[in-house]
C-alpha cells in the first residue's frame, strides 16, 4: 500500500500511457494529438441556415462560442436525423465498450436514445431557445458547397432537414 | 518580490483566474443554466462521458431551470470562499480545494456531454488546483515540478503524435486542414483576422506547410524541459506564442491555458513558507 501511495504518480503514467495506445480519452486525461491525423483534400463541404418566421438569421452576428455551440448541435442533429439507428457518428466504439464490460442492456438503452422520440418537435423547441423567441417557426436548411483548388467556396445544392 | 508560483500566490492567481473565465462564460452564454436545456449529446471517446449520459444525470440537470441554475452557482462558491478566507481561515483550503476540483470535473463532464466547447481549453483549470492540494512546501514545490513535466507533455506529445502518423511529411497536410477549419468562418465570419490569416495559408500551401513544420518544431523543443530548467523562458515565450497563433490562425482559443505560466519559474529553489 505504501509503495501505491510512493509511487502513484507511476500509475498515473502508465493508465495515461495505455489510453495513448488504444487512442480513447479519460477525463481529466485527454490526448494532445490536435491535427496530427491525415487530413484529405476534401471539395465538399456544409453549412447550416437557420430561418426564423422564413427569414434567413445573420449568424455572423452570433458570439463565436455561442456559434460554436449552435453549429455543433446542428451537425448533431442532422447526423441523428441522417443515422438514427445510431447515437452518433462514435456510437460504434460505445456499443463495443458497454458489451466489453458487460453492461450489454446500457448499450442498447444508448442506442435507442433517439429512435423513439419526436427529434424535430425536439430541435424546435431548444431553437426557440436557443434564440430566445416567443414563437415562430423555425426551419434549417442544409447548404452543401463545392470548393474546388484556387477557387471560393461556391453552393451547389440546399436541403430543407427542419422541419 | 515575492514569487507568484509561491503557494498563496498562485493560488490566488489560480482563483481569481477561475472566476474571471467563469464570467466570461457566462458574458458567452455558455454556463449550463444558459445552454437552452439542449437534448442531444456527443459522447467523445471518453468512457466517463458514456457513462454519465447512460446514467441520465446530465439530461435531469439540464431539463431542471433549478438543478442547472444551482449547479452554475456552486461551481464558484469554493474558489470565492478561498479567495475571500484563505488568509483567516488557512486551515479550510485543502477541503476547499478538494471540493472545488470534484465539483468542476462533474460541471465540465455535464457541458462536455452536449455539443459545446472543447474541454480541453478548461484543463489547465482543472489540473492546477491538485498541487494546492499539497500538505507541506516540499510536497507543493513536488507537485509544481510534476505539474511542469505535464505541460511539458501536452506539447511535445503532440509534435510526437504528428511525426509518428506522418502528418507532418504530407505536402498538403495543413493547407487541407485550413480549408476544413476555416470554410465556416470564410462563409460566416469573413472580416475575422483568422479568416483572413487562414485564406492567406489556403492560398499559399508551401508557406502552410512551412508554417505546419515551425509549430511542429515549437512543440517539440518542450522536450528540453525535461533534461534542463535553463531554458523555461524560451520555453514559456514559446508556450505564449503558441496560445496566440492558435487564436490567430486557427481561431481556437486557448486563453485558460495562461494558468499554467508561473510553472515556467521554477529555476530558483525557494524556501518560503506559505502551505
Amino acid at each position: 500500500m505504501s509503495f501505491i501511495k510512493k509511487r502513484w504518480y507511476f500509475f498515473v503514467i502508465a493508465f495515461y500511457g495505455v489510453l495513448h495506445l488504444i487512442k480513447l480519452e479519460c477525463f481529466p486525461f485527454y490526448l494532445f494529438a490536435m491535427y496530427s491525423q491525415a487530413a484529405p483534400f476534401n471539395t465538399q463541404f456544409i453549412s447550416y441556415e437557420v430561418r426564423i418566421d422564413g427569414e434567413a438569421c445573420d449568424l455572423s452576428l452570433l458570439n463565436y462560442r455561442q456559434r460554436i455551440y449552435l453549429n455543433n448541435t446542428l451537425e448533431a442533429y442532422d447526423a441523428i436525423k441522417s443515422h438514427p439507428e445510431q447515437v452518433l457518428p462514435d456510437s460504434k466504439i460505445i456499443m463495443k465498450y458497454y458489451k466489453f464490460i458487460g453492461l450489454s442492456t446500457m448499450a442498447s438503452h444508448m442506442e435507442s436514445k433517439y429512435r423513439y422520440v419526436e427529434l424535430e418537435a425536439l430541435m424546435t423547441d431548444w431553437m426557440i431557445r436557443f434564440f430566445k423567441i416567443q414563437n415562430g417557426e423555425v426551419s434549417i436548411i442544409r447548404k452543401s458547397f463545392n470548393w474546388q483548388k484556387d477557387n471560393y467556396p461556391i453552393e451547389v445544392s440546399s436541403e430543407l432537414i427542419l422541419p | 518580490m515575492k514569487r507568484f508560483n509561491s503557494y498563496k500566490n498562485y493560488l490566488k492567481l489560480y482563483c481569481v483566474a477561475f472566476l474571471l473565465f467563469q464570467l466570461i462564460r457566462a458574458f458567452n452564454g455558455l454556463l449550463i443554466s444558459q445552454l437552452g436545456q439542449p437534448f442531444i449529446h456527443i459522447p467523445r471517446v471518453d468512457p466517463l462521458i458514456w457513462t454519465l449520459i447512460a446514467s441520465g444525470i446530465p439530461d435531469l440537470i439540464v431539463q431542471s431551470s433549478f438543478l442547472s441554475l444551482a449547479l452554475d452557482v456552486i461551481v464558484v462558491l469554493p474558489v470565492l470562499i478561498i479567495l475571500l478566507k484563505n488568509n483567516k481561515a488557512p486551515q479550510w483550503t485543502r477541503p476547499l480545494i478538494g471540493l472545488h476540483i470534484l465539483i468542476f470535473s462533474f460541471y465540465l463532464l455535464i457541458i462536455f456531454s452536449f455539443p459545446t466547447l472543447s474541454i480541453r481549453k478548461y484543463l489547465g483549470l482543472v489540473i492546477v488546483p491538485f498541487v494546492f492540494l499539497a500538505g507541506s512546501d516540499k510536497r507543493y514545490f513536488k507537485n509544481l515540478e510534476l505539474l511542469r513535466y505535464y505541460v511539458l507533455f501536452i506539447f511535445s506529445s503532440s509534435a510526437i503524435w504528428k511525426i509518428s502518423r506522418g502528418a507532418l511529411f504530407d505536402s498538403e497536410q495543413f493547407y487541407n486542414i485550413m480549408r476544413a477549419q476555416h470554410f465556416d468562418h470564410i462563409i460566416n465570419f469573413a472580416s475575422h483576422i483568422s479568416s483572413q490569416v487562414g485564406l492567406f495559408f489556403i492560398e499559399h500551401p508551401g508557406l502552410a506547410q512551412f508554417f505546419y513544420w515551425q509549430v511542429t518544431l515549437i512543440q517539440l523543443s518542450f522536450i528540453i524541459g525535461a533534461f534542463t530548467k535553463k531554458y523555461d523562458h524560451f520555453l514559456l515565450a514559446g508556450f505564449l506564442l503558441f496560445i496566440v497563433g492558435d487564436f490567430l490562425v486557427m481561431r481556437i482559443e486557448y486563453w485558460e491555458f495562461f494558468i499554467f505560466i508561473p510553472i515556467f519559474f521554477l529555476t530558483v529553489k525557494s524556501n518560503h513558507s506559505g502551505v
